[in-house]
């Protein structure tokens, strides 16, 4: 009995495989490709996933109208998918492929594990490389670019934003995941409190396999922190995080890179989130522009039962860099837009205007940053209360110094 | 003493001439593949280093979930030895692989004396402890994103070790010496000892055979292996990260190994073989393809209890059979 | 004072997570030998039922709980039935299976409910705990008392139960136990019937404060299995005093320093342990 519900869960199997199989076989004429190597299975494919549905969205858009026009060509674009499980044997394997058999003029990253084993390859074959972590940026990767995500220069401009809005508080204390990106984020979070004359009384990277986080909290507590921030703590962290300091009678100013809001508050009320400061606004936000607007209609109607994070358009960003530089140059060869994009003043990024940056922090001047909007939480929604720009953070040389000593306690590597 | 070749040459020409086919087929075939797939091959070399080492401890009965962490401490020591202190590459490889064995020997004093389930998640701890110093002790681990700028291995300044064909004769080469050893070890005194205490340690004990000292032999020299496997890896990549030794891998690895069946020295390499195979082709289907992972693991189990090592004695019943028929004995 | 009634708070409650989710399988695993590595995927899909049931469908908690509970039992079931059965005795077949039952599911949920944010699961009891300036939710506090009672009964039934007294004997000596009568089939099914359940019913009640997603059992299952096994396979009392040492350890030094160093003395802890006491910190009954 059991053997023929196996075998007829097998054959199901079979049937399957193959009309996905047939799904994937069709190819477009007059195409240009771009690799899009990320996680897409596995425990990170949150990182990953949820970037495909904007690229699709932007893909479909361009194609609708006929292709994108560069130089006197005209061409379709075309995504190719390579699922790298986040591991860096895989994304060489994924990069290799993409690179030398799908031809393709670009590569979407997430960054971060997967950037040291494919840069060698990468950079001899002069190859842009997009990811959304700005820490990879370094000398001896000159293709590879983050021109959408500003983590972690952003945390300069919230811890700003606080001290100006929030003049009485006056101590803080931070927290994200011991990982690459949780230690970036605390180190340049401390670094801004710091200029802004907050003490930061707590500092300190939990283990990425916590589940619970009453002890932390209650260290935390003990310090008496007029401001917690969650640094660029994950979705699974934020809502504990929140609960926590909730129920253990805290109230004060939360922080943090992004929200997870749903999550954050079907556990705490809404009140205790009022103000909250971070930097990643839904795309509704009447501050936004149409196009913005138009994108988010899209999305919803494609994926009703999905929630919006960064993760969605920010892959999608880097598309609209690309085109912008192949349209630019006229051409769709990579070291061609890769020049193009580096000698113009300024390049649109999705937020307005961007600048390139990063030669004294990251070692090459690779990070693209717009004015960053800055939005707090008022009813449960996230809403644009101002916007900051770095440069004008650097300018003030003394804060600079805080920037630079901080970062070296953390054992971050700087190029000043 | 040439007779002598001659004969043994003839007597077992069935066994030295698939070899020789299989070794042809392994040189030329990273010119019959595109060049991407030449890195899945390195990949794949190495894991049958994996496997092979990880069968070797599982001969006296014990089922070693920080075999992967192990392969990550010669990852490891080769990263620091080489692009920390400049040794080169072909020190470095044996330097490692000891690293491995005596990190392994020093964790098997309270491993060996742990059997069954307990080993299983004792040697879990073991290994989970070294990944988790990896990532708490950032000098001089480098913390959650690791190491980088491990230098490709030289040889001669002619060979570019760099470039994947290459770099799979290297693999290749290191992999078939690391098989030969522990496959002479297998048919050696010291693996029968491993089976005879797995099969009973109580009667092995009584005949006199030190069962903590060959459990912590076997612990120790499956882990030097490891080790190796480790700096292929480190090498290959040119950067470790703790990431890489996750459980995940270790999940991998014990499906790998017990697809193909432990019983024999060619089951795990059959496993990985077949199961990496069917990755690549799997690999479009994306989301999709651990389900369908999952469902092929569960379906082999069930209609192949023994791993696909066990296909031989099923198929050998119908060949007698066939042999019958034609009118020829049957022969084992 | 406070700082450390808080703390011996915390560890209270840490520890009755870790019992909790270490009750079914000490029945599945400790009893019977089954090693279902998809205990933790079960618990998942404990949690995803109250995160719909309740959060979305708005039904009464306890109600939720209940569905979640009948649910995955009956998923244990058929797994038991599908899975663990084709293994014929063979552990290591039957755990490796597990483990694509594991792949299997988790796809399964990321296909249906998507992937990316955590699933809201509301508090169903918000109202804060506390007791004299340290304080906690009731919703964690719950926590506690359901433990106990799954504990409790789970002792009474394998002590004073016929039923359960068979499944004991099953596991012990299959082959006498089936001369006596007991069937080894029926005993595995009733195991995996109530351990997934119990599986489930952890899931549900602690969706409320965890982070529910499709990868959430993976950090719970090994928990479960060092409770299991630390405390010796089969042995209540063991498995209580195992949860209780690793709550503890893991909330002071979490509080005290960090979480990986937590995890870090966790292990070496355990390990050693493991090669004083193999048969469990309890040794044998």
């Amino acid at each position: 009995m059991t053997r023929k519900v196996w075998m007829g869960l097998a054959l199901l199997a079979v049937f399957s495989l193959f009309s996905l199989g047939l799904q994937e076989a069709w190819a477009a004429e007059e195409t240009v490709k771009i690799g899009y190597c990320a996680p897409l299975s596995g425990p990170a494919a949150a990182w990953g996933l949820p970037g495909l549905e904007g690229t699709s969205i932007w893909v479909d858009k361009v194609n609708a109208a006929g292709g994108l026009k560069v130089g006197d060509k005209t061409y379709k674009i075309e995504i190719v998918k390579y699922d790298d499980e986040g591991d860096g044997a895989k994304a060489l394997v994924g990069v290799k492929k993409l690179v030398l058999e799908d031809k393709v003029v670009a590569i979407l990253m997430l960054g971060g594990a997967t950037t040291p084993p494919t840069q060698p390859f990468l950079s001899k074959e002069k190859i842009m490389c997009f990811v959304l972590i700005a820490s990879d940026i370094a000398p001896d990767r000159p293709y590879l670019m983050d021109v959408t995500d500003n983590f972690p220069a952003y945390h300069l401009l919230h811890t700003e934003y606080i001290a100006d809005a929030h003049p009485k508080a006056k101590k803080a204390a931070i927290i994200s995941q011991d990982d690459e990106i949780g230690l970036a984020a605390i180190a340049w979070s401390e670094a801004g409190f710091k200029a802004a004359g907050i003490d930061v009384v707590y500092s300190k990277a939990f283990g990425v396999s916590t589940t619970d986080f009453a002890p932390i909290i209650t260290a935390v507590l003990e310090k008496k922190p007029d401001i917690i921030s969650m640094g660029a703590s994950y979705p699974e962290f934020q809502a504990l995080i929140c609960e926590q300091a909730y129920t253990q009678g805290w109230r004060g100013i939360i922080t943090s890179a992004c929200w997870d809001f749903g999550a954050i508050l079907a556990k705490v009320p809404k009140e205790f989130m009022e103000g909250a400061v971070s930097g990643f606004p839904d795309f509704d936000d009447p501050k936004l522009t149409k196009d913005h607007h138009d994108f988010w209609a899209e999305w919803k109607k494609r994926y009703p039962d999905h929630s919006f994070s960064e993760i969605v358009w920010e892959y999608m960003g880097a598309l609209d860099v690309w085109a912008y530089g192949a349209q630019k140059a006229g051409s769709v060869k990579s070291e061609d837009v890769f020049k193009a994009l580096k000698a113009a003043d300024t390049v649109p990024h999705s937020f307005g205007p961007g600048k390139w940056f990063g030669k004294e922090t990251f070692g090459n001047d690779n990070l693209l940053v717009p004015t960053w909007p800055i939005t707090e939480i008022h009813g449960g929604k996230p809403a644009i209360v101002a916007y900051k720009n770095l440069f004008d953070w650097l300018k003030d040389a003394k804060k600079k110094q805080i920037l630079f000593d901080t970062l070296k306690a953390w054992n971050i590597k700087t190029y000043q | 003493m040439i007779r002598r070749i001659l004969v043994y040459i003839v007597d077992n020409f069935r066994w030295i001439g698939w070899l020789m086919i299989l070794g042809a087929v392994l040189i030329v075939l990273p010119y019959m593949v595109r060049t991407y797939q030449v890195e899945v091959l390195i990949l794949l070399l190495i894991d049958i280093i994996l496997v092979v080492s990880f069968r070797l401890i599982t001969t006296t009965g014990g089922w070693s979930l920080a075999h992967v962490p192990m392969m990550g401490c010669g990852a490891y020591a080769t990263a620091l030895l080489t692009a920390g202190l400049g040794v080169p590459f072909w020190i470095s490889l044996p330097l490692s692989g000891l690293a491995a064995a005596v990190m392994a020997f020093i964790l098997s004093y309270p491993l060996a004396r742990t059997t069954g389930f307990a080993f299983f998640v004792a040697s879990f701890a073991a290994g989970d402890s070294l990944r988790l110093c990896w990532t708490r002790f950032k000098t001089p681990f480098g913390g959650h994103k690791g190491l980088t700028n491990i230098p490709v291995p030289e040889f001669f300044s002619s060979v570019d070790l760099s470039a994947p064909i290459p770099y799979y004769y290297l693999a290749l080469v290191i992999t078939a010496l690391c098989l030969l050893i522990m496959f002479r070890l297998d048919r050696s005194r010291i693996g029968h000892t491993f089976k005879a205490i797995s099969m009973n340690a109580d009667l092995s004990r009584s005949l006199g055979i030190n069962v903590t000292f060959y459990k912590m032999l076997a612990f120790t020299i499956g882990s030097f292996f490891a080790g190796v496997a480790g700096v292929l890896l480190a090498h290959r990549l040119w950067a470790v990260v703790p990431a890489q030794f996750g459980f995940v891998t270790t999940l991998y690895l014990l499906v790998w190994v017990v697809f193909g069946g432990t019983r024999t020295f060619h089951g795990p390499i059959l496993g990985v073989v077949v199961l990496t195979f069917l990755s690549e082709l799997l690999k479009p289907l994306f989301e999709w393809v651990p389900m369908i992972f999952g469902t092929i693991i569960i379906l082999t189990l069930i209609f192949f209890p023994e791993g696909l090592e066990g296909l031989g004695h099923r198929f050998t019943p119908w060949l007698d059979r066939q042999r019958f028929a034609a009118g020829d004995e049957p022969r084992h | 004072m406070e700082f450390l009634f808080q703390t011996i708070l915390n560890g209270l409650m840490t520890s009755s997570f870790y019992a909790l989710i270490a009750v079914g399988l000490s029945l599945v695993f400790g009893v019977m030998h089954i090693v279902n590595f998809a205990h933790g995927e079960f618990y998942m899909l404990g949690a995803y039922t109250v995160w719909i049931l309740f959060a979305k469908l708005q039904w009464p908690f306890f109600l939720a709980v209940a569905a979640a509970i009948v649910l995955v039992g009956l998923l244990g079931l058929i797994s038991e039935r599908l899975i663990f059965r084709q293994a014929h005795g063979q552990v290591l077949s039957g755990f490796i299976m597990s483990v694509g039952l594991v792949f299997i599911l988790q796809v399964a949920v990321v296909k249906i409910w998507g992937l990316g944010k955590m699933k809201p699961v509301p508090a169903a009891f918000p109202e804060i705990l506390n007791l004299g300036g340290v304080s906690t939710s009731w919703q964690r506090f719950i926590v506690i008392p359901v433990t106990i009672l799954l504990l409790g009964a789970l002792w009474v039934f394998l002590d004073r139960f016929r039923i359960g007294r068979a499944l004991r004997a099953s596991a012990l000596n299959p082959d006498a136990a089936a001369l006596q009568g007991i069937s080894p089939k029926k005993c595995a099914a009733v195991a995996m019937l109530l351990g997934s359940a119990m599986a489930g019913a952890a899931g549900a009640l602690m969706a409320p404060i965890m982070s529910v997603h499709p990868y959430m059992g993976h950090s719970v299952v090994w928990t479960a299995f060092v409770v299991v096994i630390v405390g010796g396979p089969g042995n209540i009392k063991g498995s209580i005093y195992a949860a209780l040492l690793f709550g503890f350890l893991t909330t002071v030094i979490t509080t005290w320093i960090d979480s990986t160093v937590a995890d870090l003395v966790n292990a070496l802890v355990m390990l050693f342990l493991l090669a004083l006491r193999p048969e469990g910190v309890m040794g044998h009954d």
